[in-house]
């Protein structure tokens, strides 16, 4: 295997700068953009999944253009921010991580300590993203020019829900059980009085889909089942109709890149067009990039590097349990509800042109979906989010480490100006025919969000050698400013086809505001390696934020971090199998102040509270004065080596992050008027191990194969709350000293009882304190009882997770595959949940269902089945979060140089990529990386998609 | 090298000119309260502020005063809902709410957090009575309007979170806070009813004094006829008929209202009407959409037809047949529920409340209006034995209502239940308001304070078995049932609080 140099001493660009991967003194870890760039990944951050150690990532949704969540070494904080700081070319980026095009990307670096991160350390408390764009390359210039096209569907499995034949079959019973267990009828009685009820529950024969038989027939007396010669004149999934099979998707890079030794330049383009698998939903982009970087003399150097994009969006605006939400309402239906008006005789009643006709359950659908079609709703009602962006980087640098500048050599000063502006136009239309706003003529709502932030620092740095005696000292200052202005209207009664405000007659929105926050910062940094064998590394920084009042705004954040490289040493000169080996511990201190408001100390009254025509406001916050930077205390110890000629890497580091002065809201009475006012309290810690290892086992002229393993591990303690509040509870978790972060707190279940199907809980006595009397554990029935013996039971968080991908090339065929893993920790899923305890007809079971108690005798762990019945949360569906996923496989292949130079190319390569391929998972349907606290909800699912690619160079 | 120099001291000239920079910055939504409570013109703020958060919305079920009164409605045996829909106000009708008082979006919270943020704000107002300018009338409007406030707050607090006052005078009521809120401030413990009826008549008493001899500025501001209004429907709950026929008479006299025809509040959606003493006026672009009262009744809007609310059966069937009012309920509706064979089994569906406009979600807000104040001296009187002025205040209302209405009764017997009549005066007053205010007023309020009973029948029209709770002891006025809890929040941040000592019973008793 040819390894590039690159490789061997990797250079890494970190906080204001660049140090090599082997010497380097805290712990950042590299992603070249090579391994983005043939990926179908619309938003960069999807391409950090798997690449490195101790950084979570959610699935991020389906819709176009998403970006998933990171999380870097566990979580920092309750209440503020716990996502790291995106740091684009140097300096902090505001802009959408979806404007950025991942083919601009040479590299990203991800700081995960303090000696990495210290120097941001205004927000770096949660780690750091630096991207860095590519830049122009000496020589002749180089055009290279990418195409891929690819096709997406749903990725994982759909939840498995019951037919409609068994639907009936459960509505039957949940019936039976009503008028048996509620309302004390005879177990005869009751199966009678469930058979007629079928007809209104179902809402007539209309919505009867067996033809052969009517509601009060369809179940045979005799035996209490569904006839098993019913068969259904429809079968009309909500999903199938509002999914778009194979959702297109293609990409077009072209790029140029040249120049000499005194300017570079770099040009590129991009288009992206991708639909989504579900209909209506799209995301376009168009991305323009110019860097261009010119040494002007020796000591004078300048830099600019632009970039464009304009993204358009389509989307679905609805959420959660809204029915015109498909994620709802699509996937947990009543699957005996046609999408069709059907007939008596279950042929569809055609209109006069002889087409079907959207059933809006105007001949008495049951259930709450009044004036409603999926798949009308979807088409009719409107949502897209416009957003332009532009991104600057400039500087200019003074200074130089040419030997004429006499005393003043190695000495620079780097003035940066940095500017991030998005522009963004959001419509949402809900539409004049159907559903909620029909009776006002349709409604329509525009807003309008103005970011602009900028980041202007001057750095002075130093670099001499003196003998084996190495130095590098930066000071400087920084000065960040964010201002967002804000512009919203709506209106309703308007005119079909124009989705504008103008024609409509009813003011129903009109607001603006803006807001403004500014971080003032000194920051230095010493650098100092001796005969490249021991390194030493401090800085400290000073962050002035405009959060906080003035006389406490001010945090001091610092870092100090070592690396030996044993290898150097002479004792070990003999062991040649050691390429490298060397050894980094590091500690220090970075800040956290994004606690939702940019006002925080202040006490205001909010002025949204107009009362007709008066002008009106509400007091919504306490002073604080006192209130400062959340400190995040950071320790490292890593060793790192490359041995026998470097066919096995490895690398291993220790963290212990511990977060003290946490920003919260401090529990107050609600009945002062407040649940809490902000303030610095509470300790949390992480602490882990992440290991990489890379193996490469075969390695000829022809033939080369790498297998890279990564591992890492979290845990998260909440060391200390208040006084007041040791635990807060909210819902199904548990925030409590002692216990990991969103532990699951709720009823555990016991079982079934056989005599009647109810649903079992454990339950407990308490001493005087309110806690646990271990083993004074019972069963019971008594819900009130179960859910005032709440267990803990686990949190979402894994005890291993990380990825194995390897890379095979023989001759110019080359083969990656990726796969990503996870073990131990929990999901309570809440869909599974809400089909397994049906509210309403509108919804369907899972078919888990089908293994519920049916009569007094049955032994099973599925209580009776219940319409609207009164089942506590419980750990029955609390599901192993464990999973397995094949994230990528690329195969491609480079045609031979020599054939290519006839026909002036310089280089030419085909290749097929499947992303997102397969998830194993304990149940079908869950989405295991939904959020970072182990629930799911009704969102837009994850996609895979299969495209195919040419990169040609010339 | 010069040119080197220069450039280098330019660049430092530009580093230490960004020192200055000015980090203290304010917001433009919101403003500081200091600067709001130092004249009576800009203190109009945040009273103004209170009065629109008390109809806007924090969830389908929570829009203030006209959601809690309706809750009440729903939890009692007059508001008839016909069929369960998407489940909104069920809760309620099925007195589920005690099983989520954890949650922080659902009807223990809600009740709890809006009004004690309400009183939060009048004792921020409150604080500045001293050095607040102005003229001593505009002083004293805004002054009087944060006591009567504060105390309507604490009277629905103290209805909701007790068991009645008369007979529980010593058990827990609610917290009671006069001072302005600070991070410092401790949570208090709960007071007894009595404490807090004390707060109550100190409050509204002083509100009265207050906005004596002042102009209602806006329908929705509290005025002197409102705060005796006010004062009237507490002094029912406090038995204290002589202080409730006075204030009623006098806030009839000081309001410059009359008795209307229904015709000419047709809606029941207009602060303007001549009846109206005290109501929001909402505008359309500061309506709270399906968040409203209007669509969970009005038979126009989709809701209020796929789950019907309706008439009580039985109590419709006690008005004359000429009486105006069976026009505010539609036994023909295509919207009631019905049997097979075409017989409603429902009760009749609302007729009374409808949107001003249902294009713009508009509809006024009325939370008090004449009539009611004719019904609280009659009650009243009739409770001090004058039973002539009793019906004299009776017959003013009926004889606008029903041309036919007479009554001869006598007495105050009331059944230990709704469903046992007794023929008395008393009963009769109970009646005409049941349908007067139907919808409007919070039934609960009025059977908590007259200890009694109910039970829901299918004759009433209570078509859905569940909704009848037959195994739950809404005949027993006793019980606390209708008692909510305090949510969860409250002892999370409360150290004079605890869940074991200091929680209403989670089950019925």
């Amino acid at each position: 295997m040819q390894l590039d140099s690159e490789m061997i001493d990797e250079v890494i660009v970190v906080a204001y700068g660049t140090s090599k991967k082997s010497s380097f003194t805290g712990s950042a870890q590299s992603i070249d953009g090579k391994k983005m760039e043939l990926r179908p990944i619309s938003s960069v951050t999807k391409g950090i999944e798997g690449q490195v150690t101790g950084v979570q990532v959610t699935s991020s949704s389906g819709q176009p253009g998403s970006s998933p969540d990171i999380r870097i070494r566990g979580f920092g904080s309750l209440n503020a921010s716990n996502s790291p700081l995106y740091v684009v070319d140097g300096i902090p980026y505001d802009g959408a991580l979806n404007a950025i095009n991942p083919a601009d990307i040479e590299s990203m670096t991800i700081l995960k300590d303090a000696s990495a991160g210290a120097l941001y350390g205004a927000r770096g408390a949660n780690g750091v993203v630096m991207i860095t764009t590519k830049k122009g390359r000496e020589g002749k210039a180089q055009v290279t020019y990418r195409s891929n096209v690819g096709w997406s569907s749903r990725a994982g499995h759909d939840y498995n829900n019951v037919d409609m034949k068994e639907f009936t079959q459960l509505l039957y019973e949940a019936l039976r059980n009503g008028y048996v267990y509620d309302s004390g009828f005879t177990w005869l009685e009751a199966e009678a009085a469930a058979r007629t009820s079928l007809k209104t529950k179902m809402g007539g024969e209309r919505y009867n889909p067996f033809k052969a038989y009517t509601w009060d027939t369809i179940i045979d007396a005799a035996t209490g089942e569904v006839r098993p010669d019913a068969v259904p004149a429809w079968d009309e999934n909500w999903m199938k109709a509002v999914k778009r099979d194979n959702a297109f998707r293609h990409e077009h890079q072209l790029s140029v890149n040249g120049g000499s030794d005194r300017t570079k330049y770099l040009l590129s383009f991009g288009y992206l067009n991708e639909d989504g698998i579900l209909q209506t939903t799209n995301f376009q982009r168009y991305n323009t990039r110019v860097n261009l970087e010119s040494n002007v003399t020796d000591w004078f150097t300048a830099n600019a590097n632009v970039s464009l994009s304009h993204s358009i969006s389509d989307y679905s605006n609805y959420s959660g349990t809204a029915y015109s939400n498909v994620w709802y309402t699509a996937q947990f239906i009543n699957p005996m509800f046609p999408i069709y008006i059907k007939n008596l005789d279950g042929t569809n009643e055609l209109d006069e042109n002889g087409n079907p006709q959207l059933d809006y359950g105007e001949y008495g659908r049951p259930g709450s979906m009044t004036d409603f079609s999926i798949l009308g709703g979807l088409l009719d009602d409107k949502s897209s989010y416009k957003s332009d962006g532009v991104s600057l980087r400039s500087g200019l640098i003074f200074g130089g480490d040419s030997d004429r500048l006499g005393i003043f050599k190695g000495l620079k000063l780097a003035i940066n100006f940095g500017l991030d502006y998005t522009n963004t136009l959001d419509m949402s239309y809900m539409n004049m025919h159907h559903g909620n706003q029909a009776k006002q003529g349709g409604y329509i709502w525009k807003d309008n969000g103005r970011s602009q932030s900028y980041t202007f620092n001057q750095l002075l740095t130093w670099t001499r050698s003196f003998g084996s005696h190495n130095f590098n000292v930066l000071v400087g200052h920084e000065f960040y400013d964010y201002m967002y202005e804000y512009l919203a209207a709506a209106k309703s009664n308007l005119v079909d086809g124009i989705l504008e405000l103008r024609p409509g007659t009813t003011m129903q929105e009109a607001d603006s505001y803006s807001s403004q926050y500014r971080i003032n910062s000194f920051l230095s940094q010493f650098d100092y390696n001796f005969a490249d064998k021991y390194y030493f590394k401090a800085s400290l920084r000073q962050d002035a934020s405009s959060r906080f009042y003035k006389d406490n705004n001010t945090g001091t954040f610092w870092s100090v971090g070592a690396n030996w490289r044993i290898s150097k040493e002479k004792f070990m000169q003999n062991l040649k199998w050691i390429d490298n080996l060397s050894m980094k511990a590091s500690y220090g201190e970075q800040g956290n102040d994004e606690l939702g408001s940019l006002y925080l100390w202040q006490s205001l009254y909010s002025l949204s509270y107009p009362n007709a025509d008066n002008v009106g406001g509400v007091i919504t916050s306490l002073e604080t004065k006192d209130l400062t930077w959340e400190k995040n205390g950071n320790f490292n110890l890593g060793l790192e080596a490359s041995l026998l000629n470097h066919r096995l890497s490895f690398n291993v580091e220790y963290y212990y992050r511990k977060t003290t002065d946490m920003l919260l809201s401090y529990p107050m009475a609600t009945s002062t008027g407040f649940n809490g006012y902000n303030a610095n309290v509470g300790n949390m810690s992480n602490t882990g191990v992440e290991a990489e290892m890379t193996v490469v086992p075969v390695s000829t002229k022809d033939f080369n194969w790498s297998v890279t393993l990564m591992g890492s591990t979290v845990k998260n303690k909440v060391l200390k709350l208040t006084k007041e509040t040791p635990e807060i509870i909210s819902g199904i978790y548990s925030i409590k000293e002692g216990n990991p972060i969103n532990t699951f707190y709720m009823a555990r279940s016991a079982g079934v009882d056989p005599s009647n199907g109810q649903q079992l809980y454990w339950a407990y006595e308490k001493d005087e304190e309110g806690n646990r009397i271990e083993g004074s554990d019972y069963i019971t029935a008594d819900r009130a009882k179960a859910n005032a013996s709440k267990y803990y039971l686990g949190c979402r968080i894994p005890d291993l997770y990380g990825s194995i991908a390897t890379n095979l090339s023989f001759k110019g065929f080359d083969l990656s595959v990726m796969t990503t893993y996870s073990i131990g920790g929990k999901i309570y899923d809440g869909l599974y949940y809400s089909s397994m305890n049906v509210l309403y007809v509108n919804n369907v079971w899972n078919r888990n269902a089908l293994r519920r108690w049916k009569q007094p005798g049955d032994i099973t762990d599925i209580p009776r089945i219940e319409l609207g019945g009164t089942a506590i949360s419980n750990d029955r569906f609390l599901i192993d979060a464990s999973y397995f996923a094949i994230k990528n496989i690329t195969f491609g292949y480079t045609f031979p140089s020599k054939w290519l130079r006839k026909a002036g190319i310089n280089a030419l390569r085909l290749y097929t990529s499947m992303d997102n391929l397969a998830l194993f998972t304990h149940l079908d349907g869950m989405n295991p990386q939904n959020n970072f606290s182990g629930s799911t909800s009704y969102n837009y699912t994850p996609n895979k998609t299969l495209s195919v690619g040419l990169e040609i160079k010339f | 090298m010069i040119k080197y120099s220069i450039l280098c001291l330019v660049a430092l000239f530009l580093l230490i000119s960004c020192d200055g920079e000015k980090l203290e910055l304010n917001p433009t939504s919101s403003m500081s309260g200091s600067s709001l409570m130092g004249s009576a013109t800009t203190a109009l703020v945040p009273l103004n502020g209170i009065y629109r958060s008390m109809y806007g919305d924090n969830n389908d079920e929570t829009f203030g005063p006209m959601s809690f009164n309706f809750m009440n409605d729903c939890m009692a045996e007059d508001m008839v809902m016909g069929q369960g829909g998407s489940g909104w106000f069920e809760w309620d009708v099925l007195y589920r709410f005690k099983n989520y008082f954890t949650s922080t979006n659902e009807r223990c919270y809600h009740l709890w957090s809006t009004h004690y943020s309400w009183i939060a704000n009048t004792n921020y107002i409150l604080a500045a009575q001293e050095t607040m300018q102005g003229d001593t009338k505009d002083v004293n409007y805004v002054m009087g309007q944060a006591y009567a406030i504060r105390a309507y707050c604490y009277f629905m607090l103290a209805q909701n979170f007790a068991r009645t006052l008369v007979g529980h005078e010593n058990e827990p009521c609610v917290p009671i806070y006069t001072e302005p809120t600070t991070p410092e401030t401790e949570g208090m413990p709960r007071s007894s009813n009595k404490e807090v009826y004390e707060q109550i008549d100190s409050d509204i008493n002083k509100a009265i004094e207050l906005l004596k001899g002042t102009t209602q500025q806006h329908p929705s501001h509290i005025s002197y006829a409102t705060a005796l209004g006010l004062k009237a429907r507490i002094a029912l709950v406090e038995n204290k008929w002589q202080d409730a026929k006075d204030a009623a008479h006098e806030a009839i006299d000081a309001s410059g209202k009359r008795i209307i025809h229904t015709s000419d509040f047709y809606g029941v959606n207009d602060v303007n009407a001549s009846n109206v003493l005290w109501g929001f006026k909402i505008k359309a672009d500061q309506a709270t959409m399906y968040h409203s009262f209007f669509v969970h009744l009005d038979t126009i809007q989709s809701y209020g037809t796929g789950t019907p609310k309706t008439i009580n059966k039985i109590l419709y069937s006690k008005m004359g047949p000429k009486d105006e009012r069976r026009a505010w309920w539609n036994p023909g509706s295509k919207y009631n529920i019905r049997d097979d064979d075409g017989n409603v089994i429902s009760g009749y569906i609302n007729d009374k409340f409808h949107f001003a406009n249902p294009k713009d979600w508009t509809g006024d807000y009325v939370l008090m209006r004449i009539e009611e104040l004719y019904l609280m001296a009659a009650e009243a009187e009739c409770r001090l034995g004058d039973e002539a002025s009793a019906k004299s205040d009776l017959m003013a209302l009926m004889s606008v209502r029903d041309p036919e209405f007479t009554c001869e009764k006598t007495g105050t017997a009331l059944g230990i239940t709704s469903n046992e009549e007794t023929g008395s005066l008393l009963e009769e007053i109970i009646t005409q308001r049941r349908i007067e205010l139907w919808g409007e007023y919070g039934r609960l309020y009025d059977l908590k304070r007259l200890h009694q009973g109910f039970r829901r029948t299918y004759e009433q029209g209570w078509c859905v078995a569940s909704y009848r709770l037959s195994n739950r002891p809404t005949d027993d006025p006793e019980c606390y049932i209708w008692v909510f809890l305090i949510p969860q929040s409250e002892f999370d941040g409360n150290v004079n609080m605890t869940l074991e000592n200091d929680q209403n019973p989670l089950g019925d008793y």
